[in-house]
């Protein structure tokens, strides 16, 4: 046998559309100052491996896969192997790797380095074909072998039925002979009749082989399903700009929809990561370094979110398979964010599929969720996704019987949807110097809840219906020339809230109108630009039919529900926010330093306040892989037009809440996939808001009562560690771990700084998902967390109010106790069964395996003399599948 | 998967129930205090208007120092000094008649549960009693604090709403047995309301007309006999009419209209009550409905006599009870 190298260029375009998928990443970030690869390197000179003289005496062949480090000349700076495949190969395929030449990459038009991976097949040839065999006039010759057949089909992903562009086809017995995939997947090999062992390979794909017995002069459609080695094999683009923040954690898709004891749900997945701390039960509040959950603000798409979650705690209103990426802040964010002193996440959708048509299907006990994407024209894509629950339809037959003999009637209703639409540069094709983007994105969710108890034995009868719903329509132009970059993003919503309780009834809607824009200059290699707008509008115009109340219009008696008369108020509350932000990156050596400041007005009920945030990082990066970082700087954020109007509602004197925020932290990549970030923070925060009534008695005698006070003040500080595998072949994971302490004061009524009650000392979490055979997938999860503070309760006596007929407690200093500590462990395991043009998820999900009975909050027995813990859930599985396409 | 945090709700509920305490507050079965009255509920001041909460402001803005003249501040006095009769109703069942001993003080500031205040706080009455009614003729409304401040004073001073939900002089019955095993301190609001406006009438004190027990009516004094394990429903005599309508001054001192929506609140030495309060009205305007079902403790083996306490309050400082006794047979 006479042993040949034949090499398969891997595929570079393959990899280059990964490397545009992660830029395409990068560029939906509502930042535009993410680099951006604008021209990928083309292989100019390829150097022929020698094969390994010993597998070549013993027939061996094999695919070594290479991570290539591209400089900015275009030369090879590096090449590993990740995964060795030993035999000698490895060593052949990087040193002919080495000497590759390539075009220089550009990023933002400039070169740069870049890396790519690089798939190297080492294959033996067959012998050589009997010679004197003539091709009949008229048919193709080569190398004196009659082409007389030919193969002409599709390379498409096994499951999903998307495209391999750049998939090389070859039969082995002619392996100079090879054919290429178009963009499409579409391929034309003219061969010799006969058999044919047709080998298809392509970069983030097994190897498929399949054998093709042609008859001469056939042509033979075919349609081959190439299965995808793993997720995470992307070329990375490694722009000169890192990002500023000090913390910035990022997640995909992939992640956020295997974390097990996270529903799929992408905001609870947040709460795994460091400087979050747990939120009770399964609700899907996000704690951010002690900031209430209200300080911290979520956006999707650039437009804060009124509605986090469905009512009930229900799923979050972004559904998971709309997602894109989301970034999180739990602090020091940049200058385009504002009106949070907490923390930021920013949700990213899903822009739709350049191939071909795609869709998943997911159900499971209480909804169904669609998603379906596809290219509709050229350079423009759709994505959509909606969701709708049934439990209303369940419930009634799951309901325990009543009771109290009455009838008894709830039911929870909620669906959302989101519709995207993409003009410009698909995904996979670098965006043209001076070309735009335009998107057009519809997002909304609705929520009701009715709740209907009447008859009986029951002693009052109960009538609440709630109805809740927001939409939002966003658009967005990106625009790029040079070393400018632009983004604008206007939108419009419409919210509504609406209560029926009995007698009274409450409802508000609300139009909102805003507009985001940002701008980013490169002005030197030393400095960059960046400034923009954040506009923002809303009007809320509230009615109401409802009773006299106490203890806010007049002074209530302990115990009292008196009959009171009913009252019309109509509220009209109009809020305006004008930003400005600008921040520059100023590069000196390994050092970069990014004052920044944001200015703010806001317009509220007709009052003006004003903001201006400086604020400050600075990076230094002593080695390539080990980055300094440090931020401090100003955080601010409105009172809401709510609490601005006038007494005694609201309470017209309050101010920004504001956040003084530092962090120092450093992190240290250590291979590809694994790295570790520490990082320290201390956030102080004054002017906070806090429940307070204060009457103010008034000249005639009167009383002012304001509800809520500007005297809150707190400090949070801690150390978070993040050591953290990304997706790759076959695994992702995490080890996150705070030490933090959190304490609030309320000025004119505490005498000392007293934790809140969302410290947590130690908050430890481990999650990692592992590929196993056959197409199962396995992951856990595992968190360890310090007791919820509490008070000490003490009895010696009881204390009883006669006239409220209820007791009081004693206890000891406030919150000087805690609960039992927190742990518990969650698993997931995935099943999949790929078919050729569709894929079933077959999952079961289970929290709290072993049952640990904690503690999730207290309460005491009518005379307070004992207490009691509420336990959290009990072990709790989940069955569910998910079907995509 | 996101499916089942709505499944986890009811689940939780029902965990929440797992974890119920056994002590149930219908049951009495050790020393409590159960109710207290004062005879009147409310002393309306006549010399108190709007122009004293005029003085009050600008007294405040000088500089936060309540100053009342001194002339008004007599006239007050007299009309606090009614002399007022205070009923407990102390319950211990298990008891058998042992002594307590007990203390009435009383004080300005009402988060004070124990009127304990150092200098704050004044002794009204003390003895020993048993479990039953006790009563003291007090006048917290004309004491003078151990520095010769009028309480009356201190109370308006600490006042956040200066008097516009009537000024609130808590007093505090502190009874206990002998040895301190069992220590009950129990607050009641005395209420002096200014008449702001004429419409204004003093409060009476409400009192149930009746109570029947299976849907008939239970007078006072009769035994009723009762067996097995069946619940057996008990309901106040129709009180409708008995509700007063009653006026209050809103924080911008226009008159609100209000009309009493009396509490029952249900009691038994032996078994449970379905319901512990019944009555007010809800924040959507809906009445309650005023039954309780009364459960045997089937683990009892042996009759049993047992008592039942019904107390009504109005909501603005008034109450009542009414007690019917029964015997019960497994």
């Amino acid at each position: 046998m006479v042993s040949r190298l034949c090499l398969v260029f891997v595929l570079l375009s393959a990899g280059l559309a990964r490397a545009d998928e992660a830029v395409r990443r990068e560029l939906v970030d509502a930042g535009v100052h993410i680099p951006v690869l604008t021209k990928a390197p083309e292989l100019l000179e390829f150097i022929e491996a020698d094969y390994p003289p010993e597998a070549k005496a013993q027939g061996l062949t094999a695919s070594v896969k290479l991570s290539v480090i591209i400089d900015e000349t275009g030369a090879v700076s590096d090449a590993q192997v990740p995964e060795p495949v030993g035999n000698g190969f490895d060593e052949a395929a990087i040193a002919a790797v080495k000497r590759f030449r390539f075009s220089p990459a550009e990023v933002d038009f400039k070169p740069s380095p870049v890396q790519i991976e690089y798939v190297y097949h080492f294959v033996l040839k067959p012998p050589e074909p009997d010679a004197g065999v003539e091709a009949p006039p008229g048919e193709p010759v080569d190398a004196g072998v009659k082409l007389d057949a030919k193969l002409v089909g599709q390379a498409l992903v096994r499951g999903s039925r998307g495209f391999v562009p750049g998939a090389l086809v070859i039969c082995d017995e002619y392996p100079d002979r090879f054919a290429t995939a178009d963009d499409q997947g579409n391929f034309s090999l003219a061969v010799p009749s006969g058999t044919c062992h047709v080998r298809v390979a392509a970069a983030g794909f097994l190897v498929f082989q399949t054998d093709e017995v042609l008859a001469p002069n056939e042509t033979r459609e075919v349609k081959y399903f190439l299965i995808e080695k793993a997720d995470g094999m992307q070329t990375v683009v490694r722009g000169k700009r890192d990002k500023k923040e000090v913390v910035r954690r990022t997640i995909s898709r992939d992640e956020v929809q295997k974390v097990p004891g996270t529903f799929g749900d992408p905001v609870r997945v947040i709460q795994n990561f460091p400087g979050v701390a747990r939120a009770p039960f399964v609700l899907g509040q996000l704690i951010v370094r002690g900031a209430n959950p209200a300080q911290t603000l979520t956006f999707f798409d650039g437009v804060e979110i009124p509605l986090l979650f469905h009512v009930a705690g229900g799923p979050s209103v972004v559904n998971a398979e709309f997602l894109d990426r989301l970034d999180f802040f739990p602090g020091g964010f940049g200058a385009r964010y504002g009106r949070a002193v907490g923390g930021v996440v920013d949700v990213q959708s899903r822009k739709g599929a350049s191939d071909t048509w795609h869709g998943s299907a997911k159900i499971d006990l209480l909804d169904t969720a669609l998603f379906f994407q596809a290219p509709i024209a050229k350079d423009v894509s759709i994505a959509a996704a909606a969701r709708r629950s049934y439990v209303d339809a369940l419930i009634p037959l799951v309901l325990p019987q009543d009771p109290q003999g009455g009838s008894l009637l709830v039911l929870p209703v909620y669906w959302d949807y989101q519709v995207r639409l993409d003009v410009g540069a698909r995904p996979g094709t670098p965006r043209a110097d001076g070309a735009s983007d335009y998107s057009l994105f519809v997002f909304g969710s609705d929520d009701q809840l009715k709740v209907v108890a009447s008859g009986g034995a029951r002693n009052r009868d109960v009538s609440v219906d709630f109805h809740t719903s927001f939409h939002r329509v966003v658009g967005g132009w990106t625009y790029r020339r040079g070393n400018i970059g632009f983004k604008l993003t206007p939108y419009v919503g419409y919210d509504l809230a609406k209560i029926d309780f009995g007698l009274a009834n409450i409802t508000a809607n609300q139009w909102t109108a805003g507009l985001r824009q940002d701008l980013e200059v490169d002005v030197s290699k030393h400095f960059t630009l960046r400034a923009g707008a954040d506009i923002y509008n809303q009007t809320i115009v509230g009615e109401a039919e409802l009773p006299v109340i106490s203890g806010v219009q007049f002074v209530e008696f302990p115990g009292s529900d008196p009959q009171l008369g009913t009252q019309r108020v109509a509220q009209i509350v109009n809020t305006f926010d004008g930003a400005l932000y600008a921040e520059g990156d100023v590069k000196v050596g390994a050092f970069t330093v990014t004052p920044g400041v944001r200015l703010s007005q806001a317009f509220i009920t007709g009052q003006t306040r004003y903001a201006a945030d400086p604020r400050l990082w600075v990076r230094f990066e002593p080695w390539e892989k080990t980055a300094i970082k440090g931020s401090i700087g100003l955080y601010t954020q409105p009172p809401t037009g709510a609490s601005l109007v006038d007494p005694p509602f609201g309470s017209p004197n309050l101010v920004h809440e504001k956040a003084f925020q530092s962090s120092l932290g450093v992190s240290h990549r250590f291979t590809e996939f694994i790295n570790l970030d520490v990082t320290g923070f201390f956030n102080r925060r004054f002017d906070n808001i806090i429940n307070q009534t204060t009457p103010v008695q008034q000249p005639d005698g009167s009383l002012v009562t304001y509800r809520q006070t500007n005297n809150g003040l707190g400090r949070a500080y801690g150390l978070e560690v993040l050591a953290r595998h990304e997706v790759s072949k076959h695994f992702f994971g995490w080890i996150a771990y705070t030490l933090s302490r959190s304490e609030e004061y309320r000025a004119g009524r505490d005498t000392e700084y007293r934790v809140t009650q969302f410290d947590q000392t130690h908050i430890l979490t481990v999650v990692g998902s592992v590929k196993l055979p056959y197409g199962f997938e396995l992951g856990a999860r595992f968190r360890y967390v310090t007791g919820q503070p509490k008070s000490p309760l003490i009895h010696d006596y009881d204390v009883y109010q006669a006239d409220a007929n209820s007791f009081s407690g004693t206890f000891g200093a406030s919150r000087s106790a805690r609960s039992k500590d927190f742990n518990q462990l969650d698993i997931r395991l995935d099943k999949y069964f790929v078919f050729e043009r569709w894929t079933l998820d077959v999952y079961l999900d289970v929290q709290n395996v072993y049952w640990a009975k904690n503690v999730e909050t207290t309460f005491y027995d009518y005379r307070f003399r004992q207490e009691f813990e509420v336990p959290g859930i009990p072990i709790l599985p989940v069955l569910g599948v998910k079907a995509s396409f | 998967m996101r499916t089942h945090a709505l499944i986890v709700i009811p689940a939780l509920a029902a965990l929440s129930a797992c974890v119920e305490p056994e002590d149930n507050p219908t049951t009495v079965h050790d020393l409590r205090v159960l109710a207290i009255r004062f005879e009147t509920p409310e002393v309306l001041l006549n010399e108190c208007n709007l122009g004293l909460l005029g003085g009050l402001a600008a007294s405040a803005a000088d500089g936060g120092t309540i100053a009342i003249p001194p002339a008004l501040l007599e006239k007050l006095a007299r009309d606090a000094a009614r002399p007022l009769t205070m009923t407990s109703l102390i319950a211990d069942p298990q008891g058998n008649g042992r002594p307590l001993k007990y203390r009435v003080v009383t004080c300005a500031n009402q988060n004070d549960r124990r009127c304990t205040n150092e200098g704050d706080f004044l002794e009204l009455a003390r003895g020993e009693t048993t479990g039953g009614e006790l009563s003291v003729t007090v006048a917290p409304g004309a004491m003078l604090l151990p520095d010769g401040t009028p309480l009356l004073q201190e109370v308006i001073t600490q006042d956040l709403y200066k008097g516009l939900g009537g000024f609130r002089v808590p007093v505090v019955l502190d009874v206990q047995t002998m040895d301190g095993s069992e220590h009950v301190y129990a607050q009641k609001l005395m209420v002096y309301m200014c008449r702001f406006f004429p419409t204004m009438r003093e409060n009476v004190t409400p009192v149930l007309p009746g109570v029947t027990i299976a849907g008939e009516s239970w007078p006072e004094g009769e035994v009723k006999e009762l067996s097995g394990t069946d619940e057996v429903e008990f309901s106040p005599e129709d009180f409708t009419a008995l509700q007063e309508s009653y006026v209050l001054p809103s924080l911008e001192l226009k008159p609100v209209e209000l009309e009493e929506a009396w509490k029952v609140s249900w009691y038994t030495t032996s078994g449970t009550m379905s319901a512990a309060t019944t009555g007010g009205v809800d924040f959507g305007g809906a009445l309650g409905r005023q039954r309780s079902r009364w459960r045997p403790d089937v683990t009892l083996t042996t009759p049993q006599d047992v008592t039942f306490t019904f107390v009504v309050r109005d909501g603005r400082g008034g109450n009542s009870w009414l007690q019917r006794r029964a015997r019960w047979t497994p």
